[in-house]
């Protein structure tokens, strides 16, 4: 089984406790706030002369209203194109000229960007930051925007309308949650959405969500806090605080039966996936669901594996996965059945396993696995440096602390065997939406357990 | 004792001092002024130490302390490129080595490794096939244990390999599916023809996986997976001196023997063809793939080598190359537009590649070429493009040695290539040597535009026409495995 719940996280010196073989994840941090609101940490690690810097932006695809689906991406693009003073296009050219890398992404609850340069590079790179924080709208223009519209739309054809199940994704998230919910529409929007946003939207967008209070700096690798501190003051301190950002609430949601529909797409295999709904990122019964879905779905070693791909060969590949947000979580499994073999079978047999679980609980060697493999990553995922900002910073815009790496290893330690036989009786016996994707025009190969026809 | 070697910038910032110095925050920051960066740090460069095994096996270490975990790669200088008669045997060998051992089946293997939170994998790469580890330095005895299992003691059961077979087979099919894969499959095809080692999919065919037997397996594994054929590297929380007796133990038996003279071979470059174009059927497709380009350049330390790296770079290596500011940024056909070399020991494909809109497909063609061209000598790189590029080589060159799998691909590279230590220091020296007349004389020797291979998978009845009004050579239409399609 593999886990995802870390992701990556931080810690430049770790040392052995010798108590019961658990590493502890020491991280260096230190945080201030400038008067305007921005959130700043600095992280020290010399083991390369590099320097991340990264910045989070507490505002999604979540806030995007209807009929402007996908703006927040097209925003995130424009932040690409330059500002008052920093010339178009010139934000890759002066990152990549000093020898570093840039990107951002944006996803239903937060937007990030990040460059890695060499260390001697810091102020450029919190140069380009600030400007682009403080300064981004006297050369918006029509064009710029029409031509990274152009580039999201070719990103959605390449990424989802031209990808072997990309509208199934889609499609899960649409029928999981109702449609006034944040979740309900996909980070990357809906072409006649893209189509209708206006450089006035750009504007109303920045002014509402990309100030400095809304906002954290994360700055990791070969630096010197004081140098930091010094330069964020100087390129950041000046930026006017917005609006107070609207706190963040949980949208519990529950399905009142089981939802199942069907996707035509251009593949030769079928897939089924199964979707519940379960609990926000860092709530008590996350990391339970976490240890839960690699039992299930993760990896060779898993259940699902051993079934349907190892022993009955009937499956081309399975997957489970506890996708926690800020707001609301779900809890998928899919398999995609080999040829002879039928989605019915699927379904069917990933509902034996959930109940099988449910009933049984995990074996002493999974509930092992589950916590070595989480304890490994945790690890494993402290040599890259910009992982290491990204981490922090998610661990401060969602928990307003910086250095949470023990504590979000400690809880998946935590889980134990009854507390996962508990979260898939709970969580897994609610109603679900069962999504079938099948070729197209072979709408007859979608699962229909027990007589139930989509 | 050897010191860590400093390899001290070689970038001349352009430190001009902008007038007075602010005088504390009072001063008014004025923001269009760039920021200059500080001295330029000190790039350590790995210290490596070496070691033979018994049995011949090669081990380069690279101490890192930092984190108490150890990454491992074990390279076969022998990958797809050897093949021969049987695509995708190659692959399939890399594939069993955890499906089975002597100790375990394949899914006692996978909880040996997650009870000890260790990764292992096995793939096969064109020249190479290499066997990955990841272990908390902790747990660095058993899982040398499980990679030695997998090494020396597979066991290629009948029942595991046709499961693997099962898996290929069906695998294969979705490749289809998958128009990014379908343009890179024939792309290698047309631009090498099949008989070529890298004209041949490293997946392989429905035909070779369904005949390959276990036999072809044994007598594959025997023959190049030996110590006297690879180089196991080693970064992290480790010494030299302790890692030794774990290997001696965990390889035990496994042993060196004479290689087949293809083991490590060079293969030729193909005559070039003239231009042709190559389109695959897709109907419906919201993009077209495409994938222009020709055999381009072996990996040696030839001066051309320095000049293609910057050639490259400004052509399509990063986000502001000239293709995709071209293709994405000015025109907005695509989502991103790219060119690279895939160095090999031969010549490897020198090739421009994106998604694009399948309205604007013989428009994005247009423009390729033109870029394709441009930089020949038409349109030479300016001496800023030519700065832009080699400070983006030279100054992103730490970011290289950042992960310890980094690290080792760099290392990797070293010994696939038989270079020298010293290209690594040389590396820097060489590149910020390189003038735009350099990139100029390289992009005119190995981009030849009369006789680029050009594939498109798209939907065909849009794209047909635009493409045939281009006149840029005879077309054929194929199917995703490259076979030319009956005209009806």
């Amino acid at each position: 089984m593999r886990f995802h719940t870390l992701g990556c996280v931080l810690g430049l010196l770790v040392v052995g406790t010798g108590v019961a073989d658990a590493q502890t994840l020491k991280v260096p941090v230190e945080t201030f706030t400038l008067p305007n609101g921005l959130r700043v940490t600095v992280h020290e690690d010399h083991s390369a002369p590099l320097v991340a810097v990264n910045v989070w932006y507490h505002v999604g695809s979540g806030r995007e209203v209807k009929g402007k689906r996908g703006f927040a991406h097209l925003f995130e693009h424009m932040l690409f194109q330059g500002s008052e003073n920093v010339g178009d296009d010139q934000h890759f050219a002066i990152v990549q000229e000093a020898g570093g890398t840039a990107n951002g992404s944006t996803n239903a609850d937060r937007t990030n960007y990040f460059e890695m340069v060499p260390s001697n590079f810091l102020e450029t790179a919190l140069w380009l930051e600030s400007d682009r924080m403080g300064f981004l709208l006297g050369p918006l223009s029509q064009a710029k925007l029409d031509n990274q519209r152009d580039v999201v739309k070719n990103e959605r054809r390449q990424n989802y309308e031209n990808r072997p199940y990309g509208m199934s994704f889609i499609r899960m998230g649409e029928l999981l949650y109702p449609e006034d919910h944040p979740y309900h529409w996909p980070t990357i929007g809906y072409m006649d959405d893209l189509t209708a946003a206006s450089v006035d939207d750009v504007k109303g967008f920045f002014s509402t969500w990309y100030n400095p209070n809304n906002a954290s700096l994360v700055v990791a690798g070969d630096v010197k806090p004081a140098d930091v501190k010094r330069l964020a003051t100087k390129y950041f301190g000046d930026l006017k605080a917005g609006p107070a950002p609207p706190a963040v609430e949980p949208m519990p949601v529950t399905l009142t039966a089981d939802k199942r529909d069907i996707v035509e797409d251009r593949v030769t295999l079928a897939q089924v996936s199964l979707g519940w709904h379960t609990v926000p990122a860092w709530s008590a019964d996350d990391a339970a669901l976490d240890v839960a879905a690699g039992i299930l779905g993760q990896g060779k070693s898993s259940r699902l594996y051993q079934r349907l791909v190892y022993k009955e060969q009937a499956a081309q590949n399975i997957n489970a996965n506890h996708f926690s947000r800020e707001r609301a979580g779900s809890f998928t499994v899919s398999a995609t059945a080999r040829e002879g073999f039928t989605l019915t079978q699927m379904e069917q047999a990933i509902n034996e396993e959930v109940a099988r679980l449910a009933k049984e609980g995990p074996t002493a060697d999974e509930m092992t696995m589950a916590k070595n493999v989480t304890e490994a990553q945790s690890v494993y995922a402290l040599q890259a440096v910009l992982g290491k900002a990204d981490r922090i910073n998610s661990y401060m815009t969602y928990r307003g602390k910086p250095d949470l790496f023990n504590e979000d290893v400690e809880r998946v330690r935590k889980v134990t065997a009854a507390d996962v036989q508990r979260v898939v009786q709970t969580y897994l016996s609610r109603p679900r939406v069962v999504l079938s994707t099948v070729p197209n025009g072979k709408r007859e190969m979608a699962a229909a357990v027990a007589g139930v026809q989509p | 004792m050897k010191t860590i070697n400093l390899i001290v910038g070689i970038v001349v910032a352009v430190a001009v001092l902008t007038g007075a110095a602010v005088a504390g925050a009072a001063a008014k920051l004025d923001r269009k002024v760039k920021p200059v960066p500080t001295a330029t740090p000190a790039v350590g460069t790995p210290k490596i130490e070496r070691a033979k095994l018994k049995n011949g096996l090669d081990v380069w270490v690279v101490e890192r302390h930092e984190l108490p975990m150890v990454t491992a790669v074990l390279q076969i200088r022998s990958g797809a490129s050897v093949d021969g008669a049987q695509p995708g045997i190659a692959a399939m060998t890399a594939s069993l080595l955890d499906e089975g051992t002597a100790k375990r089946n394949a899914i006692d293997f996978a909880v040996a490794q997650d009870l000890l939170g260790a990764t292992l994998s096995a793939s096969a790469f064109a020249e190479q096939s290499q066997v990955t580890l990841q272990t908390l330095s902790k747990n660095l005895g058993p899982a040398l244990g499980l990679l030695g299992e997998m090494v020396a003691q597979p066991a290629f059961k009948a029942d595991e390999l046709e499961r693997e077979r099962k898996t290929r087979l069906q695998g294969l099919k979705q490749q289809k599916d998958v128009a990014s894969t379908v343009a890179d499959r024939v792309f290698n095809l047309v631009a090498y023809g099949e008989e070529h080692p890298y004209g041949r999919p490293a997946s392989g065919t429905q035909a070779s996986v369904a005949a390959i037997t276990r036999d072809d397996i044994v007598s594959f594994y025997e023959r190049y997976y030996r110590p006297n054929n690879s180089v196991l590297f080693v970064v992290g929380d480790v010494t030299l001196q302790q890692l030794v007796p774990q290997l001696e133990q965990g390889l035990a038996g496994w042993e060196s023997k004479p290689l087949p003279a293809d083991a490590a071979a060079v293969p030729a470059k193909p005559a070039a063809k003239p231009m042709a174009v190559y389109l695959v059927d897709k109907p419906g497709a919201a993009q077209s793939e495409i994938r222009i380009g020709q055999p381009g350049a072996a990996r040696t330390v030839d001066p051309d080598y320095y000049a293609l790296q910057v050639a490259m770079t400004a052509l399509g290596g990063q986000f502001t190359s000239r293709v995709n500011l071209n293709l994405r940024e000015r025109h907005g056909f695509t989502y991103g537009a790219r060119s690279s070399i895939t160095y090999r020991r031969g010549a490897g494909p020198l090739m421009a590649s994106a998604g694009v809109f399948t309205a604007k497909t013989d428009s994005s063609l247009t423009e390729f070429l033109r870029e394709l061209k441009d930089i020949r000598g038409s349109r030479p790189l300016s001496p800023e493009e030519t700065d832009a590029a080699r400070n983006s080589l030279v100054r992103g060159y730490p970011r290289r040695f950042e992960t310890a799998e980094a690290t080792i691909g760099v290392l990797g590279d070293l010994a696939l290539y038989g270079l020298p230590d010293s290209e690594i220091s040389n590396f820097l020296t060489q590149v910020g040597k390189v003038k735009p007349e350099d990139v100029t004389r390289v992009a005119s020797q190995y981009i030849a535009p009369e006789n680029l291979a050009v594939v498109v998978v798209g939907d065909l009845a849009k794209v047909r026409p635009g493409i045939e009004a281009l006149n840029l050579g005879p077309i054929s239409v194929l199917d995703s495995d490259g076979k030319p399609v009956v005209a009806q």
